[in-house]
């Protein structure tokens, strides 16, 4: 009997010893960033999914073309978390918005080295902080529990909040004033159709604008008009291009054509909208309000088209191809007459890039 | 005291020999080698003490599991790379059916009154509910309330207490006369449920508590059995209730631990059937009944309400008959029948539509039982009909079901056995993937498989000791896999028959029982599965090759018993290798594997030969091992349950 059982213990150990070993995991090396200081590189936000915690930074050398996927997680020793929303630079720091997450993460623009992580949870409750933008020495987010924050730049501490319409998106700044596209898109079908406009030196909302369904990006001209694209229904009704006088705040101008997503680029904006079932890019001249080009930048390569941006730095301008939005994306850079220079593949969905040059 | 260890010595030499008896007969039957199903018995059932049938599923071979994490949480499975929509369900002999998503949550079917689960592909049970023939695979569930021996008395109860706040009691009694009998059960269960984790996000590693796990859940019922006519004729009537109130946990999102949402579950079922003789054929008549009425609530959702609320209520019922005769004594059995179903969907908003569908299903086979082999082959018809409130969504539907199962007898000494099984089936798409929202698609097709399964086994028994081996080599063909895609943008997706799958792969089930002495025996039980999975959906896409989501390459299962007269001990471990949460195979997408084993030591004693007692102490994942399942939803580490059951 006693036999029989060290048999028995010798076949568990010989088992357990087994399927311990299997378990050991493969490791994957990622690149590797050099130096610390940040130079001739594109910094790209990737997203991620929603609640995968797989938002992530990448860092393209453009010297060496490598790719850094983990750049974030290199420099500050944890996950940027789930969401990556939006991403701007402005004195001297580069400000990352994590929508699920519900933090703002604040990194110095010249090393990438963590300065702070805001938290944008009140109470327990997550604010779901969507886009940042900045005036002198205030950042104001926008958060879809209707509220857009200020934040303090020399303190970096959250001083106001400054209650708006429904599930606010983007916002831009004119005339001392910020307008903030209410979207309202989880009360769909009952969606917002308003742009607030805050006074900047009251933070209070002064006014409200109807423009139309589902209004979300929202940029300004040199000519201090704020254009502002309300998406519709994604189905009977389309997405438009609106215009609004920041002296009379009130819309002036509605564009007969669709608008999915549109940048500045130098005084032009160019406008993403779906044609049939291709995106097109359509060149519109901000300072005399007409179309210059219904097919300025050929897109069609795209599979997965999921914005642009135009990078004041280089002259270049940059469009996200979330690739099926569960494949790994890539972003293309082209020139600013519309040319093709190159793309990157790079991380879940990326939306926003920092330019290096 | 002195009388009273005399008593109990008694009793327990008595139970011995009885315990000799059942063991014997135990192997008997686990000679005969199941090739195309494996199953677990009640006596395994205690000992793993499971939380619900979820986690009882992934002790079978070619099981992907996939847990949202929590008590009473959503669990779903896949058989071989076939999603749980291809297995058909049943329960005592009743298919269970989810029009709505088209698959179950088995985090909502206790354990507590299973006799017997059986998973493995859809063979020809004696009077079978026709509709079970059109899954690809059958996980069919004996219970308790589902089944009767007349003129006895059982009482069976249980108390459990364990981690996490949780609390579960189960009394069921069951009193048969010679001709009528009648069971009820019910089943109380509550947990605070808040557990500690570690979540490993790359190489960091978040700390947190899994709040919002709250549960509380009763499940009652009633069965009445009539025997009118001697042996011939059998009636059940079976009655089932469910209220479960729950928090969802979610998955844990870094830097913020916020959840708010919860499911209240109701569901009514009324089954019954009527079984008769007639000479060499056999008939049996069924119908059920079920409503399901589910409330999803997200107290904290920013709409301007700050509520979200959804009320999901689903109506089933289905009526058939199969028979099945017997010609040359045993050599051919024909068998048939025909089964109408009908499904509701109502989403209770003012818009939606109130899908319904209506499926007939018809079926012929014929059984050769000969001397060195077993045939079936059969043809399964089903006519789909479906429409909502607006109007016919598609036209009807016919889809056509061929199986063919052959298989030899046990050949030699060590009772060789090998068989083919062959198969296409189809799955219809859910009122989900048909109609919600803007992602809905009326137009889709229903998702196909087909099956080739090589099977392989042999027992032998010696003196002291006996095993079981088999080998099963499968291919499985799935096109028209039904997707989501994105179409316009992030918002406006789509669900379109667009994937195709080839799977492939290998089970491996080994079991071996050893009777050291008149005291001591030991069982020892493994399962060991690969499979390649691999995305043939379009060349052009990034995952064209790669292993699909959340497909184990390897899973095992080593499961070990010891047990000394009246006492045991079990170690159960479960391996689930690398998966990736997405199809594509790149290092952002890995998780990690896991290795987890549990351990149980129980104690049966007997009073007056017929009050049974079962005492049981369980650790599980006693390595504290921190894993997940899918990709965020963490699950507990360490835990520990105490149970106490008895039997008349």
């Amino acid at each position: 009997m006693n036999y029989n059982l060290f048999k028995m213990r010798f076949l568990i150990l010989i088992i357990t010893i087994t399927l311990v070993v299997s378990c050991k995991k493969k490791v994957n090396t990622p690149v590797q960033s050099s130096g610390t200081k940040l130079e001739r590189c594109i910094l790209v936000l990737n997203e991620g999914l929603f609640q995968q915690n797989n938002a992530h930074l990448s860092m393209i050398d453009l010297d060496s073309l490598e790719i850094n996927n983990l750049f974030f997680e290199e420099k500050t020793g944890r996950p940027l978390g789930d969401t990556g929303n939006d991403m701007q630079v402005y004195d001297g720091k580069i400000f990352i918005v994590v929508n699920v997450s519900s933090t703002l993460e604040i990194l110095d623009e010249k090393t990438g080295a963590s300065i702070k992580q805001i938290s944008m949870v009140e109470n327990g409750i997550p604010k779901q902080p969507r886009y940042i933008t900045f005036n002198a020495n205030k950042a104001y987010i926008s958060c879809y529990d209707g509220y857009v924050d200020v934040l303090d730049l020399t303190l970096l501490t959250l001083t106001n909040r400054i209650k708006v319409g429904a599930n606010p998106e983007q916002l831009a700044i004119a005339n001392n004033k910020l307008y903030v596209a209410n979207s309202g898109g989880l009360n769909f079908p009952n969606v917002d159709s308003t742009v607030s406009v805050v006074s900047l030196s009251s933070e209070l909302e002064i006014n409200k604008i109807v423009v139309g369904k589902n209004p979300g990006p929202i940029v300004v001209d040199n000519q201090n008009d704020v254009y502002v694209i309300s998406r519709g229904n994604y189905g009977s009704i389309p997405s438009r291009m609106h215009r609004i006088s920041s002296a009379s705040d009130s819309k002036i101008q509605s564009f007969p054509f669709d608008a999915s997503g549109f940048c500045k680029m130098k005084s032009d904006l160019l406008i993403s909208y779906v044609d049939g079932a291709m995106n097109k890019i359509l060149k519109f001249d901000a300072q005399n309000e007409t179309v210059v080009s219904v097919n300025f930048v050929d897109v069609s390569s795209i599979s997965t088209f999921y914005g642009m941006q135009y990078s004041t730095w280089n002259d270049k301008l940059y469009f996200f191809d979330a690739n099926g939005y569960v494949n790994a994306g890539y972003v293309l850079e082209y020139d600013s007459n519309g040319s093709y220079v190159r793309k990157f593949n790079v991380g879940l969905i990326p939306n926003k890039v920092v330019v290096y040059e | 005291m002195s009388l009273f260890i005399a008593f109990c010595s008694r009793a327990q030499l008595r139970e011995q020999k009885v315990r000799e008896v059942s063991v014997q007969a135990q192997r008997q039957d686990e000679r005969r080698i199941e090739l195309n199903s494996s199953k677990i018995d009640r006596k395994t059932i205690q000992e793993l003490q499971p939380e619900d049938l979820g986690v009882l599923m992934q002790k079978f071979p070619g099981v992907a599991l996939k847990s949202y994490g929590g008590l009473g949480g959503l669990k779903t499975f896949s058989v071989r790379s076939l999603g749980s929509q291809h297995t058909a369900t049943v329960l005592d002999g009743f298919l269970l059916q989810n029009a709505q998503v088209g698959q179950l949550n088995l985090g909502q079917i206790p354990t507590n009154s299973i006799e017997c689960v059986r998973l493995g592909t859809s063979n020809y049970q004696t009077l079978s509910p026709v509709s079970a023939l059109f899954g690809g695979n059958e996980l069919a569930i004996t219970t308790f309330e589902g089944s009767t021996s007349f003129n006895s008395r059982k009482i069976r109860v249980s108390s459990k207490y364990g981690s996490f706040g949780q609390f579960d009691d189960y009394l069921a009694f069951q009193y048969a006369k010679e001709k009528i009998g009648i069971t009820v059960h019910g089943k109380y269960r509550r947990a605070e449920g808040n557990y500690p984790f570690r979540l490993k996000v790359l190489n960091y590693t978040y700390d947190g508590i899994q709040k919002n796990n709250q549960l509380e859940e009763l499940h009652s019922g009633a069965t009445l059995f009539f025997r009118p006519n001697s042996m011939k004729q059998a009636i059940r009537l079976i009655y089932r209730n469910t209220f479960i109130d729950q928090g969802l946990p979610g998955a844990t999102v870094l830097y913020n631990s916020y959840n708010k949402q919860y499911l209240n579950t109701t569901q009514q079922s009324f089954s019954a059937d009527w079984t008769d003789k007639w000479g060499l054929a056999k008939v049996r008549y069924y119908g059920t009944y079920q409503n399901d009425k589910q409330i999803y609530t997200d107290s904290f959702y920013l709409n301007q309400a700050h509520l979200l609320r959804k009320v999901y209520k689903q109506n089933n019922g289905s009526l058939g008959f199969s028979i099945s005769k017997n010609k040359f004594g045993e050599l051919l059995t024909f068998y048939g029948g025909i089964e109408e179903r009908y499904a509701q969907l109502n989403i209770g908003s003012q818009n939606s539509i109130v899908p319904e569908r209506w499926q007939t299903y018809a079926n012929a086979g014929l059984k050769v039982n000969e001397k060195k082999f077993l045939l079936d082959i059969r043809l399964g018809y089903q006519f789909v009909l479906e429409r909502d409130s607006v109007g016919l969504s598609f036209n009807q539907r016919n889809l056509f079901a061929p199986a063919l199962n052959l298989e030899s007898r046990e050949i030699g000494r060590i009772n060789w056995k090998a068989g083919v099984f062959l198969a296409s089936t189809s799955r219809l798409p859910s009122f989900n993937e048909l109609y919600y929202s803007q992602v809905g698609n009326k137009q889709l097709k229903p998702e196909e498989a087909k099956q080739v399964v090589l099977s392989n086994g042999i027992s032998k028994s010696f003196k002291k000791w006996f095993f079981t081996s088999k080998i099963q080599i499968y291919y499985n063909n799935i096109t028209n896999k039904i997707l989501a895609i994105p179409t316009k943008n992030l918002f406006v997706w789509s669900i379109q028959n667009i994937g195709t799958v080839h799977a492939s792969g290998v089970d491996f089930v080994q079991s071996v029982q050893i009777q050291l002495n008149e005291n001591w025996n030991t069982s020892l039980m493994a399962n060991y599965s690969f499979q390649r999975s691999i995305d043939r959906s379009s060349s052009i896409s990034p995952s064209y090759g790669h292993q699909i989501a959340y497909t184990p390459e390897h899973t095992a299962n080593i499961d070990l018993s010891i047990y000394r007269n009246r006492t045991g001990v079990r170690f159960s471990s479960i391996y689930v290798g690398e998966r990736f949460s997405l199809n594509e195979n790149i290092p952002m997408n890995l998780l990690e594997p896991f290795y987890t084993f549990d351990l149980s030591i129980f104690q049966s004693f007997t009073i007056k030969a017929k009050h049974q007692f079962n005492l049981q102490v369980q650790v599980k994942n006693c390595a504290d091992v921190s894993y997940t399942y899918v990709r965020s939803f963490v699950m507990p580490g360490r835990n520990y349950l105490l149970s106490l059951n008895y039997e008349l």
